[in-house]
């Protein structure tokens, strides 16, 4: 690079007042979890030392395997649902069309509207006696397709997959968006001179460009979907019996609801832990690429 | 800035974080900054955490209580910090886990006071009982006493097992009055099914309305009033076959179909809407609802209330409703002297005859036998009537939480024709057992 | 860039009005019900309202406590979002541009913070305030949401950072402007787009914030709007109708919030700012 790595102090500066608020307030939590992680507490009385034995009887419970399952459909979802979405939506915005900015506008919607109404608005379309939904299948004649769609284990996950989708789509096209911009107008004229034709420069160009946004968007699609909570909690509660619940759904509930503090909080470790795995292996291969 | 600098300040740094984390893992014993702020003018300002933020009728009795007692005590100044209820459990852990209650609180009975009494967080009141031997039961103190000591003073009581039916669709299938039997009661569900209608509707997403409003008075007719604390006692078990019995009674509604397909998607305001609107024919839930379903509601003639019918060889009484009394009012330990002096001043004051006229007049259901005013609601006195002639526990208020969570994942896993109820008993057990 | 064929264009807008319609229709039907009585909603969630209930406004703004939660939630959600903004680009800055010994390590610590499950960290959290005894004022929320949202911050920010191309800063260094300088003007410019995303985002989530604002206030004067939202519904009881109307007085300064800064999401570089 250039002379200006040599400027440490420059660099101290820069970077200390970010790493003092960072670290006391957001490692030192990490830091305390792990602790109560091996540790017998209620949250209220004396906390005994219990060594891993809340990480063997989390890492031998079906319910939580069956949570860290439903993590990875939401985890996959987000990837192969949100992202492309949320890329198609940032293209067609960027320039040209007529309308954009109402489009933009809309398209960000779901992304600050309340939980709450997530809750209701998509428990309305899924309800199988007078929902959006299967009132539309019986539109089109196709009764047989209608399903209990967050009740029937078959179909709940892929339903909360939709909502999911729905809800955070607009977030990636932000970013994208956002990147999107610092691709010179010079390089599409050139392609366009070239006879590259839309979805060809698409993938040829606009996409490599974008290949470091991409990345961060793909890494933050993944933390994002390890922290699902809110749209779970709401539309099904993690259940029916337990059918829906995710490990931040399955953390809550031991820490929270049954007093099992020491517990829950090997349960957030071992989520900080399994996200890391995943990131560390998706920037491996991205590196590969790369090479 | 040289390399080594750089090194210093980046260990400096971790040392600096270090310490903030050892700090924060050594368990803070101060007793916390207490409201008494013990100035010159004496004015003692209390803290008060309490969930009555939206806006019911009851938690505006509550706040007006408060705002008469501030009015008569100058004083004292009582800073509230309302919490929304949903929520109100995980702030009070989340204090209690910090030692840092407010000077006064609302509390849950039973077994969710038991680690606020284990960890010594709330004071015993037992010097302030005369106030309330007159007009309060023993059952209604029962849940806020433990270990032979009273912590806390109930203002409301529930019903959690009401039957709220369409009389117009049980007319429909041949029944002007409510099934007095438990075979009767399957044949109008059988009935309202062949007729179309869906016999009950159901919002069990919070797993707690199968728990609390069936398997409470499920059991008790089955099993008898005090096969709960047997258990807890270790003198009964789940998998006693009177218990799988009653859970066997939501395996048997679920094979009938008499939920709404959409039962735990719904929550329980949801479910409750869908009797409203007339989608179903039964509605179980809380005394409180009435105030939804009939009291606020024009059309409310058209439901009426009933108790679970008697089951045949039952060891309960099938006249008993399942009643929990709430919002305890507690007092934090370790007040100072002039503090917990004026918090017992204002425990006395709030948690009176007069409060619980207030709110029977305002159609609430209270744990006081205080005489009923002559402008009560119709609704109210026929609730009262119907929930006078006895009251069985309520599941969730005896047993520890944990063994509930399972016990609403089992039943709920069987509305879903998952599992048995002999295994949903064993779970339950089985979590019991590893408890202790 | 404005050849596009008629085809793509029905296309485009084809799913352009889908998209639109699956999004704007929840935020109708909230509008609709807030004009509505309870017993109206509870019996025909579908149906218009009969007269339109203004003064559910009036009761929802007072329900919520809105004349003190509104402000304190704009203020706590801008303080925040300044303090992370301006630390979190520089620091960005840095850990894109520069190659230190610590570079990696730093980076992965500011990954770190976008693992944690928020639930997991109340109770430390609490504790920790405590210690500082900050519990109960404007700073023990100001803290943590700039501490846990520096990570996205830092990490979009580097991203973008990242790929700029490497010869940008050869122009300043020539002038002989310091780093500052060339962060300044040189780097912040062309970061514009990337910035106006991570300040959408510090603000919705600062807006909307809710378990740390719970747990860790306890005085009305200092609550913020979450809290207020929150005030509707009871264990067993809610006002639906008046909930939805505090949803979209709510909304409303997101919305702005939005409106006015999307436009820099999409006039960022142009050719003439990378020549410098």
């Amino acid at each position: 690079m250039h002379t200006l790595k040599q400027n440490k102090l420059a660099i101290f500066i820069g970077l200390f007042p970010a790493l003092v608020i960072y670290l006391g307030i957001a490692i030192i939590p990490i830091g305390i979890s792990l602790y109560y992680s091996v540790m017998d507490w209620n949250g209220i009385g004396k906390m005994s030392f219990v060594g891993l034995d809340n990480y063997s009887r989390i890492l031998t419970d079906d319910t939580f395997w069956l949570s860290v399952q439903n993590n990875i459909v939401i985890m996959l979802t987000g990837l192969v649902g949100q992202l492309p979405l949320g890329l198609i939506m940032a293209m067609l915005l960027n320039k040209g069309l007529k309308g954009s900015g109402f489009f933009r506008t809309v398209g960000f919607m779901p992304v600050v509207i309340s939980s709450v109404m997530v809750s209701l608005i998509w428990g309305m379309i899924y309800n199988t006696e007078y929902g959006m939904l299967n009132s539309m299948l019986a539109f089109f004649g196709l009764e047989s397709w209608q399903q209990n769609w967050l009740g029937d284990m078959k179909w709940s996950m892929l339903s909360i997959s939709v909502a999911y989708i729905w809800q955070n789509c607009g977030l990636y096209m932000v970013i994208f968006l956002a990147a999107l911009q610092n691709i010179p107008d010079e390089v599409n004229e050139a392609a366009e001179l070239d006879g590259a034709t839309g979805f060809r420069r698409t993938l040829h160009i606009t996409i490599p460009m974008l290949r470091s946004t991409i990345m961060v968007a793909v890494v933050y699609s993944i933390s994002n979907s390890f922290r699902v909570f809110d749209l779970i909690q709401v539309l099904t509660g993690g259940g029916p019996a337990h059918q829906t619940e995710v490990m931040t759904l399955y953390m809550y509930n031991s820490a929270f609801m049954n007093l099992r503090y020491g517990y829950g909080s090997a349960v957030s470790i071992l989520i900080l832990v399994f996200s890391l795995v995943v990131i560390s292996i998706v920037n491996r291969i991205g590196r590969e690429k790369d090479a | 800035m040289t390399m080594k600098q750089t090194k210093k300040v980046a260990l400096l740094g971790m040392a600096g974080a270090l310490a903030l984390f050892t700090a924060a893992c050594g368990n803070s014993n101060n007793a916390g900054n207490t409201g008494g702020s013990g100035n010159s003018e004496e004015t003692i300002t209390l803290n008060m955490m309490h969930p009555w933020t939206s806006p019911n009728v009851d938690n505006e009795v509550y706040k007006a209580r408060i705002a008469k007692f501030e009015a008569e005590h100058p004083n004292i100044v009582i800073k509230q910090d309302g919490v929304p209820s949903a929520q109100y459990k995980t702030k009070l852990r989340t204090l209690a886990a910090a030692n840092n209650l407010a000077d006064i609180n609302v509390v849950w009975p039973g077994a969710d006071l038991e680690p606020l009494v284990e960890g010594s967080l709330v004071e015993p009141i037992d010097s302030l009982m005369d106030n309330w031997k007159s007009i309060l039961p023993e059952s209604a103190l029962a849940g806020f006493n433990i270990g032979g000591k009273q912590y806390a003073i109930p203002t409301k009581q529930t019903f959690v097992d009401i039957i709220y039916y369409n009389k117009e669709m049980f007319a429909q299938v041949g029944y002007t009055e409510f099934p007095d039997t438990y075979d009767k009661f399957i044949d109008a569900v059988t009935k309202l099914k062949a007729a179309g209608i869906t016999p009950i509707s159901l919002g069990n997403k919070e797993q707690w309305p199968l728990q609390s409003s069936y398997l409470s008075i499920l059991g008790d007719r089955f099993t008898g009033s005090d096969f709960l604390t047997k258990v807890v006692n270790k003198e009964a078990k789940f998998t006693d076959p009177e218990f799988v019995k009653a859970i066997a009674v939501i395996d048997e509604l679920t094979k009938l179909k008499a939920f709404n397909t959409d039962a735990n998607n719904m929550d329980s305001v949801q479910g409750q809407d869908y009797f409203i609107q007339g989608k179903a024919a039964m509605h179980i839930s809380s005394s409180t609802v009435d105030a939804r379903i009939r009291i606020n509601n024009d059309e409310g003639d058209k439901f009426g209330i009933a108790l679970f019918p008697g089951v045949e060889g039952g060891k309960g009484d099938p006249v008993k409703s399942a009643g929990v009394v709430q919002y305890g009012i507690a007092i934090k330990s370790g007040l100072n002297e002039k503090t917990k002096a004026a918090a017992e001043e204002f425990m006395k004051y709030f948690v009176s005859e007069d409060l619980y006229k207030e709110l029977i007049r305002n159609g609430v259901v209270v744990p006081a036998t205080v005489e009923i005013p002559g402008d009560a609601s119709p609704y109210l006195k026929e609730m009262l009537e119907l929930t006078g002639k006895g009251t069985a526990p309520v599941f969730d208020s005896i047993i520890p939480t944990q063994v509930v969570d399972v016990v609403q994942n089992g039943i709920q896993a069987l509305t879903i024709g998952r599992g048995t109820p002999e295994e949903v008993a064993k779970d339950a057990q089985a979590a019991f057992d590893q408890m202790n | 860039m404005n050849k596009k064929t008629p085809l793509f264009k029905v296309m485009a807008y084809t799913f352009l009005s889908l998209f639109a319609i699956m999004n704007i229709i929840p935020i109708f039907w909230m509008i609709v019900n807030s004009f509505k009585e309870e017993q109206e909603y509870a019996a025909n969630p579908f149906s218009f309202p009969t007269t339109l209930h203004f003064s559910n406004y009036t009761k929802a703004w007072e329900i919520a406590n809105m004349n003190i939660y509104f402000l304190n939630s704009l203020l706590i959600t801008f303080v925040s979002l300044i303090v992370t903004v301006l630390l979190g680009s520089l620091a960005a800055y840095f850990l894109a541009r520069f190659t230190f010994k610590l570079r990696g390590f730093t980076y992965a610590l500011f990954l770190l913070g976008m693992l944690v499950p928020i639930h997991a960290t109340l109770i430390p959290i609490f504790l920790i305030m405590q210690k500082l005894s900050l519990i109960d004022t404007y700073f023990s929320l100001i803290l943590p949401y700039t501490a846990f949202h520096l990570s996205l911050t830092v990490f979009i920010l580097e991203g973008f950072m990242r790929g700029f191309p490497k010869d940008l800063e050869e122009s300043g260094i020539m002038d002989g402007a310091g780093v500052f300088r060339i962060f300044w003007s040189i780097i912040l410019p062309i970061t514009r787009p990337a910035m106006a995303t991570v300040v959408i985002l510090n603000f919705i989530y600062n807006w909307n914030e809710y378990l740390f604002a719970l747990v860790l206030i306890t005085s009305n004067s200092l609550k913020t709007l979450p809290l207020g939202l929150a005030n509707f519904v009871g264990v067993e009881t809610a006002s639906y109708t008046l909930q939805m109307s505090a949803l979209t007085i709510a909304l409303v300064p997101i919305l702005i919030f939005y409106l006015l800064l999307q436009k820099q999401l999409v006039t960022g570089m142009t050719a003439g700012a990378v020549k410098g």
